[in-house]
C-alpha cells in the first residue's frame, strides 16, 4: 500500500546553541492512506511538534518527510500554507475560533486561502451534518465546547482535505462529550479521511487503528 | 481581495484603536505638509545662519567725519572723485583683505511691459513710478553666489562698459514680463534673471535677507563714474563696502589710506555685533518650531508603531488561527498592511474633497505611502522573525 505521510529520521531542535531543545530526535514512521492513527506520550514528549512538522506547519531541522511520495522541503511559506490549507484539516484542543466571527464565518475561513472552487453551501451541509445548523449565526463566543469542537470540525473538513490533524481534540471536553467528537472522527475515518490524533486519553487511543508512542523525542518501538 | 475584506473588518472591530491610528496618521500628515510648506523659511534661516558664519570676521564702516565740513569743502574740490575712485579701487582690490561693495538706486522708469506688481514706491508728487535698483561690484555678486534661473552674470567686460545701454540682471518676478535680451525704457538691457528668491544681507539697513525678486542689479560701472564725476555714487558705494578679515590692523590701514586722500572718518563696527541684537528676534522662531514639529512626528510615528504592535499582540490568536487555516504569514503582513494603508489614505480622500486635486495632494499622498510603508515595517519583522510554532502557541 501507498504510505500518504512518510517521515525519516526527522529531528526538530527548537532555539539557539546554548539552550536547544531537541523536540524530535530521528523519528521515522509512516501512515497510509485511509489510516485512523493516535500518537500518545507524556507531555512536552514531542507529540504536537511532530503533528505540526506533518501538517506543514513547522520544518523538521533535519530529515526528509514525504506526502503522497513528494518531498516536503523547507521549502517557501507560501507552498507550505497551500499544502496546510488544502491537504489537511486541523482540530486542536481549544477549538482555535475566532470568537467574534459566527459559526459559518468560521467555517469559512480555510476557503479564503483556498484556490479550490467550493462553494459557500457546502458549510451549511457540514454544520447540517454536525448538527449545527440552527447555530451557524451565532457567534462562536456562544458555543459550549462540543459545539465548538464540532464547529472546528466543520472548518477542518470545509475545503474537503484527505487528512484531518487533531492535537488533543477531546483534551478539553467532558467525556461524553469528547466521546462524540472522537465518534464523528472515527465516522470521518471510515468515509475514506486519514486521521492522526494526540492524546493522553487511553480510551481515546483505543478507537484508533493504530497507537505510536513518543517519549523524549523519540518514537517506542512496540 | 480576502485580505482586504479582513481588514476593513478588522478596523470597524477595533474602532477606537483605528481611531487612535488615524488621528496620529493625521497629525503626522498635517504637521508633514506644515514643515514642508515652510521649508522655504528654514532654507532662508539655515542660508541666514551659515551666512552669519561667513560674516565673523566681516566689519562696516561708518562715516563719523564732520558733514558740514564734507558738503560744504570737499566735495567741490577738483579731484574728489578721482580720490574717491583710488580709494576704492584700493578698498576693492586689496590683497590684504576681501570686500564686496554695493549701493543701491531706484529706477523711475517707463515701459509698458513694467506691471504695478514691481514698482516699489510712486512719487507722490509726480505720479513717477520708482524701481528698486541695486548697483554691485563682482565680488557681491560671488560673495552671495547668486544663481541664474536664466542668462548668464555679469562679464568684466559689462563692469568696464561706458555705453549708453546698461547690462542687467532682473529679479525673478522680472521674468514674468521680460524676456532675455529686452532692453527696458530703452537703457537696461536684460541679460539674465535671478532664481527665485534670491536674497543678499544688507546689515547696515536691516538684519534680514532681502529678496532681489522686484530688484534690477546692475554693475557697477566705474569707469563710466569716473567719467561722469558720479560722486554720489562713489561716495555711496564706498561706505556700503563691507570688509572682510581676520586681522583688525586692516582697520586701521584703511583709516589711514581715507585719511591720506582727504576723505572720511571711519568707525568700524564688526557684523557680529551689528546682526547680535537683531539676531535673537527673528528666524530663531522658525528653528525652535521646525524642532517641535520632528518631535510631535517622531512621538506620532513611534505611536503608530506601537499601535501596530499592539494590535499584532492581541490579534496573534486570531492570527494564528488563520495560519492554521492556511493563510501563509505574507498574507497576514498585507492584512496588516491593508489596514495601515486604508487609515492613512482616509486623511487624503478627506482633503480630495474638500480642497480637489492639486499638487498639495499628491505629496500628501507619497508621504502617506511613505509613512505606512515606515510604520508597518516593525510589526513586519517582528512577524515575520516568529516562527509559526511560536504564534499557533501562544494562541493555545
Ligand atoms: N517554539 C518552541 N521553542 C522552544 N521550545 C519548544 C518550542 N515548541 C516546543 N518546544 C519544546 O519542545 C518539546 C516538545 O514540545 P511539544 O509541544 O511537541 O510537546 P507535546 O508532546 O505536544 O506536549 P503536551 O502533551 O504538553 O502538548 C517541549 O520540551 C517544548 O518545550
Ligand atoms: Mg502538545
Amino acid at each position: 500500500m501507498m504510505s500518504i505521510i512518510k517521515l525519516e529520521n526527522i529531528t526538530k531542535i527548537y532555539g539557539k546553541k546554548d539552550n536547544e531543545v531537541r523536540a524530535l530526535s530521528n523519528v521515522s514512521l509512516s501512515i497510509e492512506k485511509g489510516e485512523i492513527v493516535a500518537v500518545v506520550g507524556p507531555s512536552g514528549s514531542g507529540k504536537s511538534t511532530l503533528l505540526n512538522i506533518i501538517g506543514c506547519i513547522d520544518s523538521p531541522t533535519e530529515g526528509s518527510y514525504w506526502l503522497d511520495n513528494s518531498l516536503i522541503k523547507n521549502s517557501k511559506q507560501k507552498d507550505m500554507a497551500r499544502i496546510r490549507n488544502e491537504r489537511f484539516g486541523f482540530v486542536v484542543q481549544d477549538f482555535a475560533l475566532v470568537e467574534r466571527y459566527t459559526v459559518k464565518k468560521n467555517v469559512l475561513i480555510p476557503l479564503s486561502y483556498s484556490s479550490k472552487k467550493i462553494s459557500k453551501n457546502r458549510a451549511d451541509e457540514l454544520l447540517e451534518r454536525l448538527g449545527l445548523s440552527e447555530k451557524k449565526n451565532v457567534l462562536a463566543s456562544d458555543l459550549s465546547g462540543g459545539q465548538r469542537q464540532r464547529v472546528a470540525i466543520a472548518r477542518a473538513l470545509i475545503n474537503d482535505p484527505d487528512i484531518i490533524l487533531a492535537d488533543e481534540p477531546t483534551g478539553a471536553l467532558d467525556k461524553n462529550t469528547g466521546f462524540e467528537v472522537m465518534k464523528i472522527l472515527t465516522e470521518l475515518n471510515e468515509e475514506g479521511k486519514t486521521i492522526i490524533v494526540v492524546t493522553h486519553n487511553s480510551r481515546v487511543a483505543e478507537m484508533c487503528s493504530r497507537v505510536i508512542t513518543i517519549e523524549d523525542g523519540m518514537i517506542r518501538n512496540t | 481581495m480576502n485580505q482586504l475584506r479582513y481588514a476593513f473588518e478588522d478596523i470597524v472591530h477595533n474602532k477606537s484603536r483605528s481611531f487612535v491610528f488615524f488621528l496620529q496618521i493625521t497629525l503626522s500628515l498635517m504637521l508633514f505638509s506644515f514643515m514642508l510648506t515652510h521649508s522655504f523659511d528654514l532654507q532662508k534661516l539655515i542660508k541666514k545662519i551659515t551666512m552669519t558664519n561667513e560674516y565673523k570676521n566681516a566689519y562696516l564702516m561708518f562715516d563719523i567725519s564732520d558733514m558740514d565740513k564734507f558738503f560744504n569743502e570737499t566735495i567741490y574740490e577738483d579731484d574728489v572723485v578721482e580720490r574717491m575712485d583710488n580709494f576704492y579701487l584700493w578698498l576693492t582690490e586689496n590683497k590684504h583683505f576681501k570686500s564686496y561693495a554695493f549701493s543701491y538706486e531706484d529706477l523711475i522708469l517707463k515701459d509698458n511691459r513694467l506691471d504695478d506688481s514691481l514698482v516699489s514706491f510712486t512719487y507722490d508728487l509726480t505720479g513717477d513710478k520708482c524701481y528698486s535698483g541695486l548697483i554691485c561690484n563682482e565680488d557681491f555678486i560671488n560673495f552671495f553666489d547668486f544663481r541664474l534661473s536664466k542668462g548668464r552674470l555679469f562679464n568684466t567686460g559689462d563692469y568696464s562698459d561706458t555705453s549708453n545701454i546698461i547690462p542687467v540682471i532682473a529679479g525673478y518676478d522680472y521674468s514674468k514680463y521680460f524676456n532675455l535680451g529686452d532692453v527696458i525704457d530703452s537703457e537696461y538691457r536684460i541679460i539674465g534673471f535671478f532664481e527665485k528668491d534670491s536674497r543678499y544681507y544688507d546689515i547696515k539697513a536691516c538684519g534680514d535677507l532681502l529678496s532681489l525678486d522686484k530688484s534690477i542689479v546692475m554693475p557697477f560701472q566705474r569707469e563710466k563714474a569716473l567719467q561722469h564725476d558720479n560722486l554720489g555714487l562713489y561716495d555711496s558705494i564706498i561706505n556700503k563696502t563691507v570688509i572682510i578679515t581676520e586681522d583688525e590692523r586692516v582697520l586701521d590701514d584703511i583709516q589711514k589710506k581715507s585719511s591720506e586722500l582727504g576723505l572720511y572718518t571711519y568707525s568700524f563696527r564688526s557684523v557680529e555685533e551689528q546682526l547680535g541684537y537683531i539676531k535673537e528676534s527673528s528666524g530663531e522662531w522658525v528653528l525652535s518650531l521646525f524642532t517641535f514639529c520632528m518631535i510631535i512626528l517622531f512621538f506620532c510615528i513611534i505611536g503608530m508603531i506601537c499601535n501596530m504592535l499592539q494590535m499584532l499582540n492581541n490579534y496573534i490568536r486570531e492570527l494564528g488561527i488563520h495560519i492554521l487555516c492556511g493563510a501563509s504569514k505574507f498574507s497576514i503582513v498585507i492584512r496588516l498592511f491593508y489596514q495601515v494603508f486604508f487609515l492613512t489614505l482616509l486623511p487624503n480622500i478627506i482633503i480630495l474633497f474638500i480642497h480637489g486635486f492639486s499638487s498639495n495632494l499628491l505629496i500628501s499622498v507619497l508621504l502617506s505611502v511613505l509613512l505606512s510603508t515606515l510604520v508597518i515595517l516593525v510589526p513586519f519583522i517582528r512577524l515575520m522573525k516568529t516562527d509559526m510554532n511560536t504564534i499557533l502557541r501562544r494562541s493555545e
